[in-house]
């Protein structure tokens, strides 16, 4: 685990790396939108790590942690581990989107379904984080938040198909549209994909840190806990 | 370089710096408490 931690660290630090210096010094200004089109070397990357993998892989490990076949409290660290890292990402997504739509809208924010139903799933998600604050027995705590999950992750389809379903004015998929003709080529679009796989290698190192600090937590309880049965037992003989 | 792109990435760059570090830290101090308790 150690190992693969050091390697998805090293790379996912590299690719980020490469990928800011193609999209801010390489890459040229874009006909249309100028300079500004270096955020899109950001922002969409930024997105479909937040919405497709952090949200879709809590939702996914909390169906399997309902599952009563697959039920595991690992897939409940997963999910949290995942969510967690997910809000980050999409707050990130949400900035990086609001200083994009600055210049470009002339407004920070707009009440656009697009922007909206966003802003819904980080909310949705905080309160996930929330939940799991709550005081309650682990298996009892599993149950709340993988339904909290699942229900949160129903605003992902929602986000994906505003853009389709309202007329808004955030603008639809540049690559995966529904023709799939990429509306963008040359070097642009290679950064563009450059920034998908550093940051889903970025997300990759997170979660797995994330999920490791859960398991080392929860080991420690169980060692704290046998220690105190343990006291206890000992109290019990001596008297 | 254009205002908007520099406080993009800055932000950005920032913010997934500071809590990568931030998990590394934490992921550091579990496993020496872990290995303290092992040996203990």
């Amino acid at each position: 685990m150690r190992r693969t931690l050091t390697i998805l660290g090293v790379a996912s630090v590299a690719l980020v790396a490469l990928d800011v210096i193609l999209g801010l010094w390489v890459t040229p200004p874009d006909a249309d939108q100028g300079e500004l089109v270096r955020l899109v070397y950001l922002h969409p990357a930024l997105a479909w790590v937040a919405l497709y993998l952090a949200f879709g892989m809590a939702a996914l490990c909390a169906v399997l942690y309902l599952w009563p076949r697959t039920r595991s409290m690992r897939f409940d660290r997963l999910s949290a581990s995942a969510v967690e890292v997910g809000v980050v990402f999409i707050g990130l997504t949400l900035i990086t989107g609001s200083i994009w739509g600055r210049p470009t809208w002339g407004v920070w924010w707009t009440w656009d379904a697009r922007l909206t139903s966003t802003a819904l799933l980080g909310v949705l998600f905080l309160g996930y984080l929330a939940l799991r604050r709550v005081p309650a027995d682990p298996e009892v705590r599993a149950r709340r938040c993988a339904i909290a999950a699942i229900f949160a992750a129903v605003d992902v389809p929602i986000v994906h198909f505003s853009v389709v379903w309202w007329q808004t004015l955030h603008q639809g998929a540049t690559v995966l549209n529904p023709n799939l003709t990429p509306t963008i080529h040359g070097l642009m679009a290679w950064t563009l994909l450059l920034s998908f796989i550093a940051f889903t290698t970025l997300f990759a190192w997170m979660v797995l840190m994330r999920f490791q600090i859960e398991e080392l937590r929860e080991s420690g309880e169980d060692v704290e806990l046998t220690r105190a049965l343990e006291a206890r037992r000992a109290e019990g003989v001596a008297s | 370089m254009n205002a908007y792109v520099a406080a993009g990435y800055v932000i950005s760059l920032g913010t997934l710096g500071a809590y990568g570090f931030s998990l590394a830290i934490r992921l550091h101090r579990a496993s020496k408490r872990g290995r303290r308790e092992v040996s203990s």
